[in-house]
């Protein structure tokens, strides 16, 4: 291959391109800069480690997936704060108002706050992931991102505004409600972060499902949401009769449920909690979900 | 320093059809290369671009990178329109680990939108969007910039002052355009590539080759015409 085949104009396929020193009149036309400072670019690309890379593109994810999403306004994001607030209160004023009977050595306040907000957790990061997972990304044209990295940004900034909620409600109830302080905050927060994280992974396992079958799992979605009924969230398992138990025993929702209301108040000894399970259930979802991510990350393009 | 395509195969299927973009297709762009890519629509281009840029995985073969490459300036992938000119500044000199107020002051002095900045993107004609977009290019120095469609934004001025620059990074740097606007292919181009036909084509006689495709163009249509 010559010069004379590519003056020619010779077909590429199977060929390589030589460099610009080889040619002659190469950049024709450049007549050089204006000289003017606003011409000099910042910077290149900085050199990182893989870690520190990784680092700075969830951090640039996480902040700017924060800004699209409350409308890049202070009120916004507070909205995104209060409004759940708003729910919860609601549901104890709600449960209240019809009189409803809470277990031993429970106040309304302490059987809601340590039921409903872990299953929302659990239902927010699922349903986050699944619909992230599936979606066609203009910023995939990035080569340093992935659509994991979307996901992970996506659970990020999820599981760091939902811990602030909840802290905040138990805080707010605390102060307000003249509630007591649950007798281990770390062991609530754990089961909460376990339900946020079960989400995530369960997710992240189904996002095979996503790609392939969207229509599926949108109506999956839906019928997960039957699974509060069957999560401690409105009955807890001491009063569910032992036939049924032997059966929800298998979802770890339930155990990190009973977990949070075990750690709220030792008055309270759970029929069904076990940490180690749910480590167990969150590391092989998880496992199986970087597997399938990455086996069906082809079906998902800019 | 390189980017090398080697024996890339591309092929999408289209309700029910297969349409092979790339077999066995291979290309070296070396730094300091300036590629310009022609070709009708549907004809690969953009493809091509997002598998340079990585974007876009190829159905077969291997890219390896041994430079920098920017994203493909211009599809507007770097933009979120409901956030302000600022914060898309600001995200991508995260991504490259760059200082975000510099690549704001450069990006609000390079594409002259002013006050707009602190505008959100969709409230932007199309002209001053391409602007954003193309200075927001130029603020990182890229070893090999991708520039799809990117340099007919906004008014003669800017679009000669784009040229200008576009010519002062060439003398370190590579660019890789695609455009159906042939001069700037002839005026800022060493090579070209021509796609749509049974094979990708290279030449380094830019001029002639150019014409040569304005004439296969030309006669194309009459014949489209009877």
């Amino acid at each position: 291959m010559d010069d004379s085949d590519i003056k020619a104009g010779r077909k590429l396929s199977g060929a390589t391109v030589p460099g610009p020193d080889t040619l002659a009149g190469a950049s024709a036309g450049a007549t050089g800069g204006t000289g003017s400072a606003t011409l000099a670019p910042v910077g290149p690309p900085a050199r990182a480690t893989p870690l520190q890379f990784q680092f700075r593109v969830l951090k640039a994810l996480v902040l700017r997936d924060m800004t699209s999403r409350y409308s890049d306004s202070r009120m916004g994001y507070l909205l995104a704060l209060i409004m759940p607030l708003i729910m919860l209160s609601s549901i104890v004023v709600l449960f209240g108002l019809r009189g409803r009977i809470v277990p031993d050595n429970f106040s309304l306040f302490a059987f809601v706050v340590t039921g409903y907000p872990l299953w929302m957790a659990f239902i927010t990061q699922f349903r986050g992931t699944i619909r992230q997972a599936a979606r066609s990304n203009a910023l995939l044209m990035f080569p340093q991102i992935t659509q994991l990295d979307l996901i992970l940004a996506g659970f990020i900034l999820d599981a760091a505004t939902g811990t602030f909620v909840f802290v905040a409600l138990v805080i707010g109830g605390v102060v307000i409600f003249k509630e007591a302080m649950p007798e281990s905050p770390l062991g609530v927060l754990f089961c909460y972060w376990a339900c946020t994280w079960l989400g995530w992974s369960l997710g992240l396992a189904l996002c095979a499902v996503q790609r392939i079958f969207p229509l599926f799992m949108n109506f999956f979605i839906m019928v997960i949401r039957v699974g509060m009924w069957v999560s401690g969230v409105v009955f807890m398992a001491d009063k569910m009769p032992e036939s049924l138990l032997v059966y929800l025993r298998w979802n770890p929702i339930l155990h990190a449920v009973e977990g949070a209301r075990e750690s709220w108040n030792s008055g309270y000894q759970s029929p069904v909690f076990d940490t180690g399970y749910i480590i167990i259930c969150g590391f092989v979802l998880m496992t199986l979900g970087f597997v399938f991510e990455r086996l069906t990350r082809r079906f998902v393009g800019p | 320093m390189s980017i090398e395509l080697v024996n890339i195969s591309k092929t999408y299927v289209t309700l029910g059809k297969r349409k092979t973009v790339f077999r066995n297709f291979n290309l070296s762009i070396p730094k300091g290369l300036n590629l310009g890519v022609i070709g009708a629509n549907g004809s690969g281009k953009s493809t091509l671009m997002g598998i340079i840029a990585g974007g876009i995985q190829p159905d077969n073969g291997r890219i390896v990178r041994n430079m920098t490459v920017s994203w493909p300036v211009g599809d507007g992938a770097a933009i979120n329109p409901g956030l302000t000119g600022v914060v898309n500044c600001r995200f991508l000199a995260r991504l490259y680990g760059q200082n975000p107020e510099e690549v704001v002051r450069f990006v609000a002095d390079f594409s002259e939108l002013g006050e707009y900045m602190d505008w959100p993107v969709k409230t932007y004609s199309t002209g001053m969007r391409s602007r954003l977009a193309f200075a927001l290019s130029m603020a990182i120095d890229f070893d090999c910039t991708l520039v799809d469609e990117g340099m007919g934004a906004g008014d003669q001025f800017f679009r000669s002052k784009s040229e200008r620059l576009i010519k002062e990074r060439k003398k370190r740097s590579s660019f890789v355009l695609v455009t159906h606007n042939l001069g700037e292919v002839q005026r800022l181009c060493d090579r070209v590539l021509v796609l749509g036909g049974p094979e990708p084509e290279l030449s380094d006689d830019v001029n002639g080759r150019v014409e040569r495709y304005i004439a296969e163009m030309s006669a194309q249509r009459d014949g489209l015409n009877g």
